[in-house]
């Protein structure tokens, strides 16, 4: 059996090196709770991992000029505690908190999980709601913004280059009028892998009682997230009511029918996706709801 | 309860606990003889064909492999992997080493030995196998009808059976209910994969180190495989991380025996989980159909049912397992007419398996599913609908024409329901509304304890105490890992009054312990438990004698507590012996050691019982299930070790709530197995897990040690039924198609709305 060679860089300009010494099957390592499992199945047989735990720039998380700069290394811990993301981006803390077992949690990144590109990977369509951007360099020192949308190319597929990596992703901050939400299916409560998931942010008007600028990620339904944008115009400007939520249900009953027709999952997705949507109107909405759940 | 003991009814941390949580404990995986081989497995990845041809070329340049098998190598004898003793009843032997044709994807073609893991997985994946397809059978159905292709020469029906007893005289306006419920395919999923080691030496004797439930099992298949003699094989028990009955089935003993005698040096076998998952046993799906007539009243008149067991490609365990499917209903309910037609059927898919109840948790489910049904039409609660018809204490099983003993369900029935406070919820739950409904179920469940009335049920063991009045029992235990060795410290201590601490017991090695048939059938508190007591009673007479004769006293004028025997009040002086001072003694005086044999036959096989009430609550939009209350009850005649019987309801609710819920090990139409890890194969995890309450009911009916009752299995039986009705009471719906996953719940829910 062939053994990986493996680099540890301290800084990113060691870090650009190593990338220089990347071949076609060189794979970056983060937290490793894909890329391990994924090596020791033989399906992934690198020939240099690149360990981006000496990097230390790569795990601050910080504020500047409106946006929100979360370095790639930020483990899913890190976001549920970082204060800044607890203010402003609640619904990532949501979803970060809904991901794997406290152990997945502690050793996952947020780079991880696009780098992964799994069609269910929970940070995902939080990132689509908010228009992250995320920054990717490459060997010779260049860096580059592109949005989720295009470094995730399908399922298990990104376009990274062998010789890139990405460093942050930055989040534009919404203003204070801004409620969003996560929300996941999967088969159990906890340790799951989302059947579906859904980020969901809206701008409320709280005279008007109505909300507009929504904004709908969904994930699990086909090969990659998306932005559901046919659901968000349908939404822009209604008031918030019961009806609201029961139209929001029926619309992205209707989306994943277009997304996935034919699929074996569909008449189960079909159905259960409104369930999600009424969980994520409760959630944005809670005084309009008795609040029921499961734990009461 | 009026007894007042030391020990018994305690709590003590299951043995070697401490070892298990620190590391310190060797498992079969860190086990590495000097010279040991590591066996790396080919699976079929088909499910029926023939293997033509082994290309090994690219395999044997590997660096580090010593030999490659299959069974262009290897003997074409057959064996069995539940066999106990030889030529024992519906054990066909018909499971090759490496198969010449495959009959399930996943069954063992190849194997490669070498000097480190890494070239003998290397050097698998390099195997270039060519099959010749057969058409594949993958559902009993298919099996039954398709007279061409026969998965054994016999044809593809493995047994099938009638019992019958009473007669069939149901009252005119009897109500009858039919259902069907299939039970579907699990896994075991103990933590520890299977693993084995076994090396053959100079001399010619075979040693084999292995997690079983049964080494004189072990011993007796290797010996007529291999044509050895009895005394020349050596079976030794080792740590077990859980078994459940995966590891009852001796399936990898012959094959890492044979590989060892081939290449003479030790050889490993160690799994990992897909192969668990795929090739080693799956407790087995079972269809059940039953038919009863209850009068008006609600008393049953008649009970039928019928089962078809799928076997998977070989018989195994799978003859008996499906005939004891007859055997669980006539222990809970009186019936005055009962009739059972059952069938077990080969299929191209993974082997069943002995499992947790084998048998109970699978016709009771579908018993107390039915149950639930019956009392709907009659409009009865259905707590009260069973309390017409569960069996009293020393009912007769006319089945298999033993008394039941004290059995005490109707007990667990009424206490449980109380302290659930069931009535209440029955009828509150049934008129909520909203997307979370909840719903209360409860079922009852009856098993056995022990082999008496069908099989061999024997236990040998010495005890002998120490120069310092320590104690050394000498046992075929197979703890694994619900408390065995302390069971047996506790009931010895009780005996001789002294701490368990002070007691060490041995595990089953077949070269110096002595003859039992193996740790599972729950016989093992009962029986091995019962035996225990009365060793520990001969030596207590022992004790006595030869602290009657150091004292010059009659026994009779003597007394014994806390480590010392004394002279009883009333006598002249008092004269107190500590238990060092009388072993010393007994050798440096009387030239006699403080020990002894003893062997037990079982003289009876009472059932156990338990009682289990459930709440789930239904997410009615995503059909999402969560069970979140639970009580289980257990008539289980005396508590040995309570902290560890709790322990053992609260694993079995966990098992029982993933079978009615999630658990599947599912085969797709191309006869593969889908779900082979834990991230598709979903077990209950602890966010999904209700606080388990347990209730123990305590009698000393019987003759198990103190009156104790088997536990491990009987706990894990009612769980499945209790989960479902609850559903089924939510929702107001019938499911029974296992496990209820949230597609099948939303399909019927969508469905009772249609009706309107
Ligand atoms: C038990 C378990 C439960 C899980 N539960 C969930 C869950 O609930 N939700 C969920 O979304 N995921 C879940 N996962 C998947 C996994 O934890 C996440 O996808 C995680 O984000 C991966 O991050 P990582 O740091 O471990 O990535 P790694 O495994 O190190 O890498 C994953 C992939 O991304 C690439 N990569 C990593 N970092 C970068 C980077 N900075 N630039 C470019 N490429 C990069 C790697 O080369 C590799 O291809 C679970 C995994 C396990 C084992």
């Amino acid at each position: 059996m062939r053994e990986a060679a493996m680099l540890t860089p301290n800084n990113l300009s060691e870090l650009r090196e190593a990338l220089g010494q990347a071949t076609p099957p060189s794979k970056i390592l983060a937290g490793g709770t894909d890329l391990v499992l994924a090596i020791h199945q033989g399906r992934c047989k690198p020939d240099l991992l690149i360990d981006l735990s000496g990097v230390e720039e790569l795990k601050i998380i910080k504020l500047t000029e409106g946006r929100i700069h979360i370095g790639a290394m930020a483990t899913f811990t890190q976001l549920m505690d970082n204060q800044l993301i607890k203010g402003s981006l609640p619904c990532l803390r949501e979803a970060a908190s809904l991901i794997g077992s406290n152990q997945i949690r502690s050793a996952g990144t947020i780079g991880g999980n696009i780098g992964n590109a799994s069609p269910a990977g929970d940070t995902i369509p939080v990132l689509l709601a908010f228009d992250a951007v995320v920054r990717v360099l490459d060997s010779s020192g260049q860096a580059v913004e592109q949005s989720i949308d295009q470094v995730i190319s399908g399922a298990g597929r990104t376009s990274l280059r062998r010789d890139q990596v990405i460093t942050e992703i930055i989040i534009p901050l919404l203003g204070e009028h801004y409620r969003s939400t996560f929300v996941k299916i999967g088969s159990r409560t906890a340790v799951t892998i989302a059947k579906l998931n859904m980020a969901l942010a809206v701008k409320y008007d709280e005279t008007a009682k109505s909300i507009s600028d929504v904004r709908v990620g969904l994930g699990a339904i086909g090969t990659k997230a998306f932005r559901e944008r046919q659901v968000e115009e349908i939404l822009n400007g209604r008031r918030v009511d019961q009806c609201l939520a029961d139209t929001l249900a029926e619309e992205l009953s209707a989306a994943v029918q277009r997304a996935i027709p034919g699929r074996y999952s569909l008449p189960y997705k079909r159905e259960a996706v409104k369930g999600l949507a009424q969980s994520a109107f409760a959630n944005l909405f809670p005084k309009l709801y008795g609040g029921v759940s499961f734990t009461t | 309860m009026s007894k007042e003991f030391r020990y018994v009814g305690g709590t003590f941390p299951c043995d070697q606990a401490l070892r298990k949580v620190t590391g310190d404990l060797l498992y079969g995986c860190d086990m590495k003889p000097a010279e040991m081989l590591y066996a790396k497995l080919l699976l079929s990845p088909i499910p029926h064909g023939i293997v033509k041809r082994i290309d090994t070329a690219g395999a044997e340049k590997v660096p580090g492999v010593v030999k490659i098998f299959s069974h262009f190598n290897a003997p074409h004898k057959m064996f069995n992997s539940c066999r106990i003793i030889p030529g024992q009843k519906f054990c066909i032997e018909d499971e090759p080493l490496f198969a010449a044709r495959v009959k399930f994807a996943g069954e063992r073609v190849a194997a490669v030995v070498a000097d480190s893991l890494a070239a003998a997985r290397e050097a698998v994946s390099l195997l270039d196998v060519e099959y010749e397809e057969l058409p594949a059978l993958l559902t009993t159905e298919e099996a039954l009808n398709n007279k061409a292709v026969k998965i054994q020469p016999g044809g593809n029906l493995a047994d099938q059976y009638e019992i019958e007893v009473g007669d069939s005289a149901p009252a005119a306006d009897c109500l009858v209910v039919e259902s069907v419920t299939q039970t579907q395919r699990t896994h075991h999923a103990a933590i520890e994969p299977h693993v084995c080691l076994a090396h053959y030496d100079g001399s010619g004797k075979l040693t084999v180190w292995t997690p079983t439930q049964g080494v004189f099992g072990v011993r007796s298949v290797l010996a007529e495989f291999f044509n050895l003699s009895y005394s020349k094989i050596r079976v030794i028990k080792i740590p077990i991380g859980g078994s459940f009955g995966g590891k009852q089935e001796y399936l990898f003993e012959p094959v890492t025996s044979f590989m060892a005698m081939e290449t003479r040096r030790p050889v490993k076998l160690m799994l990992d989980r897909e192969e668990c998952i795929i090739q080693t046993r799956v407790r087995p799906a079972v269809r059940v159909k039953i038919k009863t007539a209850v009068s008006r009243s609600g008393e049953l008149q008649e009970f039928i049912a019928d089962t078809t067991l799928d076997a998977g490609a070989f018989t195994g365990s799978a003859v008996d397992y499906s005939r004891t499917l007859a055997t669980k209903a006539p222990k809970l309910y009186r019936i005055p007419h009962y009739k059972h037609t059952g069938r077990a059927v080969y299929t191209n898919t993974v082997k069943s398996g002995g499992a947790r109840g084998w048998g109970a948790p699978e016709i009771i489910t579908a018993v107390e599913v039915h149950m639930d049904q019956v009392a709907k039409r009659l409009q009865m609660d259905p707590l009260e609908f069973r309390l017409h018809n569960l069996v009293y204490p020393y009912d007769r099983d006319p089945v298999l024409n033993l008394s039941l003993g004290d059995a005490r369900v109707r007990e667990c029935l009424e206490k449980g329901a109380e302290a659930f406070h069931w009535k209440e919820r029955f009828h509150r739950h049934a008129q909520e509304g909203g997307r979370y409904r909840r719903g209360v179920g409860l079922a009852c469940g009856a098993h056995k304890n022990g082999m008496y009335g069908g099989f061999v049920d024997c236990t040998s063991m010495t005890l002998r105490m120490n120069e310092d009045g320590s104690l050394n029992l000498n046992a075929s235990l197979h703890d694994v890992g619900c408390g065995t060795a302390t069971a047996m410290k506790i009931i010895v201590a009780e005996v001789l009054d002294l701490e368990p601490d002070l007691i060490t017991v041995t595990e089953a090695d077949t070269e110096l312990t002595g003859y039992d048939p193996g740790c599972y059938g729950s016989r093992v508190i009962y029986n091995v438990g019962a035996c225990a007591k009365e060793t520990a009673e001969k030596l207590k007479d022992k004790i006595m004698e030869s602290a009657a004769f150091i004292l010059q006293k009659p026994k009779e004028y003597l007394c014994m507590a806390e480590g010392h025997v004394f002279t009883m009040e009333g006598t002249d002086e008092r004269r107190v012996l500590s238990y060092k001072e009388i072993a010393e003694r007994a050798i440096r005086e009387n030239y006699t050691d403080l020990g002894v044999a003893h062997t037990y036959y079982s003289p009876s096989n009472p059932g156990s019982y338990s009682v289990q009430f459930a709440e789930a609550t239904v997410d009615t939009m995503t059909g999402l299930t969560r069970v979140t209350d639970f009580l289980a009850v257990g008539d289980v005649g005396r508590a040995l070790n309570r902290g560890m019987i709790e322990g053992q309801f609260q694993g079995a609710v966990q098992m029982g709530i993933g079978y009615a819920l999630c658990e599947e090990v599912k085969i797709n139409d191309r006869g593969k197995p889908v779900n082979n890890g834990f991230k598709k194969y979903h077990l209950v995890n602890a966010p999904d897990m209700p606080d388990v309450k347990v209730l123990l009911i305590e009698h000393e009916g019987d003759d198990g040690p103190f009156g104790a009752k088997s536990v491990g299995e009987i706990s894990a039986v009612p769980t499945a039924g209790a989960v479902i009705n609850a559903v089924n009471h939510a929702l107001g719906t019938s499911l029974s198609d296992m496990p209820l996953t949230p597609e099948k719940v939303l399909a019927a829910i969508k469905q009772t709305e249609d009706q309107g």
